[in-house]
């Protein structure tokens, strides 16, 4: 693939040195991690601007313990059949792929929702403007009431399946906020897995850290992770997560990060007291700051700031 | 034959390991097994299973747009068509598509005025089938890198399953599902006749929790639900608990304590239940499969 794609795909539009935050397994500490680091990198004396894009599962907010509030509705184009125009020739049916349109008979099309992907190729192909523009909402952005730090965090609307439109939405409108009002760094706690909403939510990262466990589902998944950031060409870091569990395997971490030829920058002690911080809905370095745990993300802040400083 | 999907909403809850071992112990109680995994994007279920999968075959089930540059006259219509934003302006010459942001939707090649732009099926996954070490069969599904509509790999993975569990004559498919509740749970949780979720005491997964069950509400899957280390903090499964049974009125079919032989087990590729039978997470996942032996077959 030429270099001018991967260049056109991960122009910036901002300035702000990106961070996100992933993993591939779900599970393994991603929103504890960008959680921790943010406020570990605010005591640093940096305006964070935190993003959910966990549109599914948005958990971001309570382990930061803020409440947030709707801030925008995110909308989803929908053909909306003129009839009086609608000369019945079929031509807005055969263009959607996603076979959403569908005429019966002679009939005016008809439209199923849940197919629709909003690509508007019936308005193009439609000879006589009889297609206007409708909308349904697929999912709301939501920010945080917290001064500390700007949590803008996306949410799918139960039972529709667009869930990348809600992440692409939630970010165009935190990186806009971020230029506008003059943050330091922003953080993207990304949702697990490797499909599209990740790839969405590491877009334009310059630099992606993949949390893991050391496990062996932990350290397959992190392979598959380390292969979606190296295809995308997004530079990686490694954090192994609950590294001292019982029989963990931080050799087979290491073996993956070699091959991927990244670098694990920080180990993270397993805390059973962060089941009851988390649910307490209080970062946990706050609360233990004299903790290992928390002394882990003050290194991980430092070694971000390095790296941001030598951009 | 019925099915059995295991979502949770949350990531990392504990589908792979609960699904492995409830395969194994209704498997050897004399229900025939088929094990399908559902979550392609970090399908784990064959690894708690120690089943090495080898036999791979490859899926086309993603769009994707090309430029044919012989026909291309740089009128570059193509460009403001595309609502993803995938085609760009490279050097001001020619348009050039990203095929991470391209989801083959063809508005592309009805503004083209020379037909330059076609759209072709690419291989964007793969579907593994294996024998698990304890007899019964396993389908798993894998997304390629960088691909899209990981929700058409859900649909073919579990379409070879059920082609599977009909050729071994199973009693049940036991579906390893995505985190999440967008398309591939969608796409999983189709033609399911009832769901298992795995949740634990914490806020965040109450949260999740509560999305899940709303779109099993809206397929109208039935649901019953297992805590998973629930002795980790005791007061919040109690406060889960009375949500579960009064908010949501969904049965609880199990808790299952924390137990260090868990992780253990996960560390030799075997399911707890067969690494130390009688711990006390052991003993819960018995007597879950019990209950669901009563409850769903």
């Amino acid at each position: 693939m030429k270099n001018e794609i991967f260049e056109a795909f991960n122009r910036k539009p901002i300035e702000t040195p990106i961070i996100a935050i992933t993993g591939g397994k779900g599970g393994t500490g991603k929103t504890t991690v960008a959680v921790n680091l943010t406020k570990a990198l605010k005591s640093k004396g940096k305006r964070i601007m935190l993003v959910d894009t966990d549109v599914d599962s948005p958990t971001t907010g309570i382990v930061l313990g803020v409440k947030s509030k709707p801030v925008e509705k995110v909308k989803m184009f929908t053909p909306k059949i003129v009839e009086e125009k609608c000369t019945k020739c079929r031509k807005c049916v055969e263009a959607c792929r996603a076979h959403a349109l569908f005429q019966i008979a002679e009939k005016i099309p008809m439209l199923f929702e849940q197919l629709c992907s909003g690509c508007e190729a019936c308005i193009l192909a439609c000879p006589h403007e009889a297609i206007a523009i409708g909308e349904k909402t697929v999912g709301t952005i939501h920010q945080s009431s917290n001064n500390e730090v700007t949590l803008i965090s996306g949410e799918l609307k139960p039972n529709e399946a667009r869930s990348a439109q809600v992440v692409t939405a939630t970010k165009n409108f935190s990186l806009k906020k971020t230029t506008n009002e003059n943050f330091d760094i922003m953080v993207i706690d990304t949702p697990p897995g490797t499909h599209c909403n990740v790839v969405q939510s590491l877009r334009y990262a310059d630099l992606a850290i993949a949390v893991t466990e050391p496990t062996p589902l932990g350290i397959y998944d992190l392979d598959l992770i380390l292969q979606l950031a190296d295809r995308l060409k997004i530079p990686t870091q490694v954090i192994i997560n609950k590294a001292d569990i019982p029989g963990h395997d931080k050799e087979g971490v290491f073996e993956v990060t070699k091959q991927h030829r990244t670098e694990v920058i920080a180990e993270v002690p397993f805390d059973k007291n962060l089941f009851k911080s988390a649910e307490n809905g209080r970062p946990f370095i706050k609360k233990y700051s004299e903790l290992k745990f928390s002394r882990a993300f003050m290194e991980v802040a430092e070694s971000v700031l390095h790296q941001i400083i030598k951009h | 034959m019925k099915e059995l999907i295991i979502v949770s909403g949350k990531g990392g809850a504990g589908k792979s390991s609960t699904t492995a071992s409830l395969s194994v112990l209704l498997n050897k109680s004399g229900t025939k097994i088929t094990a399908v995994d559902s979550d392609v994007d970090a399908p784990n279920l064959s690894i708690v299973l120690g089943t090495i999968i080898t036999n791979y075959s490859e899926i086309k089930a993603s769009d994707k747009a090309s430029i044919d540059y012989s026909k291309c006259i740089n009128c570059a219509k193509c460009i403001p068509a595309c609502k993803a934003e995938a085609i760009f302006d490279s050097k001001g010459e020619v348009p050039t598509i990203i095929p991470f942001l391209c989801e083959g939707c063809g508005a592309c090649t009805i503004v083209c005025p020379t037909d330059a732009i076609s759209i072709n099926k690419v291989v964007n996954g793969r579907i593994g089938i294996a024998k698990t070490p304890y007899g019964f069969p396993i389908v798993s599904g894998q997304l390629d890198m960088g691909e899209a509509n990981s929700g058409h790999i859900v649909t073919a993975v579990k379409s070879k399953g059920r082609k599977i569990a009909e050729e071994s004559d199973s009693d049940l498919i036991l579906v390893d599902g995505p985190p999440g509740i967008g398309c591939p749970v969608i796409a999983s949780m189709t033609g399911a006749d009832s769901a298992l979720v795995v949740t634990e005491p914490t806020q965040a997964a109450t949260s999740s929790l509560d999305r899940i069950l709303s779109v099993l509400e809206h397929f109208r899957i039935p649901a019953n639900i297992v805590i998973n280390r629930y002795d980790l903090n005791p007061e919040y499964t109690q406060h889960m608990e009375h949500l579960i049974k009064t908010k949501w009125k969904k049965p609880i079919l199990e808790k299952i304590p924390f137990d260090e032989n868990m992780l253990l087990s996960l560390s030799k590729r075997v399911p707890i239940t067969e690494y130390e039978p009688n711990c006390k997470a052991s003993q819960a996942l018995q007597s879950l499969s019990n209950k669901i032996l009563k409850v769903i077959l």
